[in-house]
């Protein structure tokens, strides 16, 4: 026996160890779950990163800054940072991620709930998953689990979400007076886009299978519980 | 909520090639989940780690052969479901010595008319599954072991203690058959 045919005794066992075959019973997945699903295979852009907190002197800030100036000045045209009300955004070459440079003076932990009041008809909340730091509220039409409206809520310090901007522009709407973005990802065969904003406190996205039209007055809906 | 860094898909046909094998088995690792697990959401949170593990080297999954990927993805989420035991203290993963030796396959040298294929395989299957499962993603997947690290959720000490260990195990059986 040589290697090669060691490789096939070991792929032999991996066929039957872990090759399951047979018919298995159908789960019906929970929301939370098809959502992270969907993020991590459909749009794999948009998932928030661990957010890390540096414990950073003044000296140390100020190394950081200048680090990350002459990073973005040599790869120039690979990251761009701009800026949008409070807003940061930083575009890669298949995303854009938006975080909040200051956010100071806002709550730091979740205070107050929001919820969307003015939901289209047929739509219900059906879960809700929330920390300290996040609020995410799901809505769906019915019994269609592919016709949902996510609601997140986040303290501004721990905002950190990209966005598949890929071939699809951010635009800048606003709502109930305060600036925000709002991205279409609708093709000939899905309608998706969502909206995020800053209403001062917290940052808020708003997600759903709906028309710009529909997703922003949804949007303007959104209301302390 | 997803919090496990996320390597990026590379483009669309990943992206369509994953959703697919995603849809084609989701239920399948849900009742491999399930069935030990016996928690609806802790299952599905094993699938979804599943998944975000796969993503963390896409294009190793990418460049495995095709009925190779379900094995594949079936390795990794036994190894999460006993994980997730593990931390309830349902399971026990093998404690290795930090100074086992580095230890080679020599299967050439002494394997010789030694011990039938059949034998070999029978032996393999002996081992832990944690030892088995490194060896395989060593041996079938060629996976490095920073690799092997990554998708298990280990450190690289471990992944070596564990060929090493395993590798051991094989040579002596090689030896004595």
């Amino acid at each position: 026996m040589n290697e090669i045919q060691f490789d096939q005794v070991l792929e032999q066992v991996c066929m039957e160890e872990y090759s399951v075959t047979g018919e298995v019973p159908v789960h019906h997945f929970s929301l939370r779950h098809r959502r992270n699903m969907k993020r991590i295979l459909a749009l794999p852009c948009s998932v928030s990163k661990p957010s890390k907190r540096l414990k950073l002197n003044q000296r140390k800030v100020l190394i950081l800054i200048a680090v990350i100036f002459l990073a973005v000045v040599v790869v120039t045209g690979a990251v761009r940072i701009y800026f949008y009300s409070s807003f940061s955004m930083k575009e890669h070459s298949d995303n854009t991620q938006l975080f909040v440079g200051n956010a100071s003076g806002v709550p730091e932990v979740i205070e107050q709930v929001y919820c969307l009041s003015e939901l289209p008809e047929g739509y219900k909340e059906i879960e809700r998953v929330s920390d300290n730091i996040s609020v995410w509220t799901i809505y769906q039409y019915s019994d269609d689990a592919n016709k949902t409206i996510v609601l997140t809520q986040t303290v501004k310090k721990e905002f950190d979400h990209h966005f598949n901007t890929e071939g699809y522009p951010f635009e800048e709407v606003e709502i109930n007076g305060h600036k925000g973005l709002f991205i279409d990802w609708s093709n000939d065969d899905d309608i998706s886009c969502e909206a995020v904003w800053d209403n001062g406190e917290y940052i808020f996205t708003v997600e759903g299978n709906l028309s710009k039209i529909s997703l922003l007055d949804l949007a303007k809906s959104a209301k302390v519980e | 909520m997803i919090s496990a860094a996320l390597a990026m898909l590379e483009t669309d046909e990943q992206r369509n090639i994953l959703s697919e094998f995603y849809e084609e088995n989701k239920n399948r690792f849900y009742s491999i989940a399930y069935a030990r697990l016996h928690s609806s959401e802790e299952a599905e949170d094993a699938v979804q780690e599943t998944f975000l593990r796969i993503v963390k080297y896409p294009n190793r999954f990418f460049t495995i052969e095709p009925h190779k990927r379900l094995p594949y993805a079936v390795i990794i989420i036994r190894n999460i479901v006993l994980q997730i035991l593990e931390e309830k203290g349902k399971y026990k993963f093998e404690e290795l010595p930090e100074d086992l030796p580095d230890c080679k396959l020599s299967v050439e040298e002494e394997a010789i008319g030694k011990v039938s294929w059949e034998e070999l395989v029978a032996f393999i299957k002996t081992l832990s599954e944690a030892k088995k499962q490194a060896v395989i993603l060593k041996g079938v997947y060629g996976l490095t072991n920073r690799e092997i690290a990554g998708v298990l959720g280990i450190n690289e000490a471990a992944v070596r203690r564990r060929l090493s260990d395993a590798y051991g195990r094989i040579n002596d059986f090689i030896g004595k058959g």
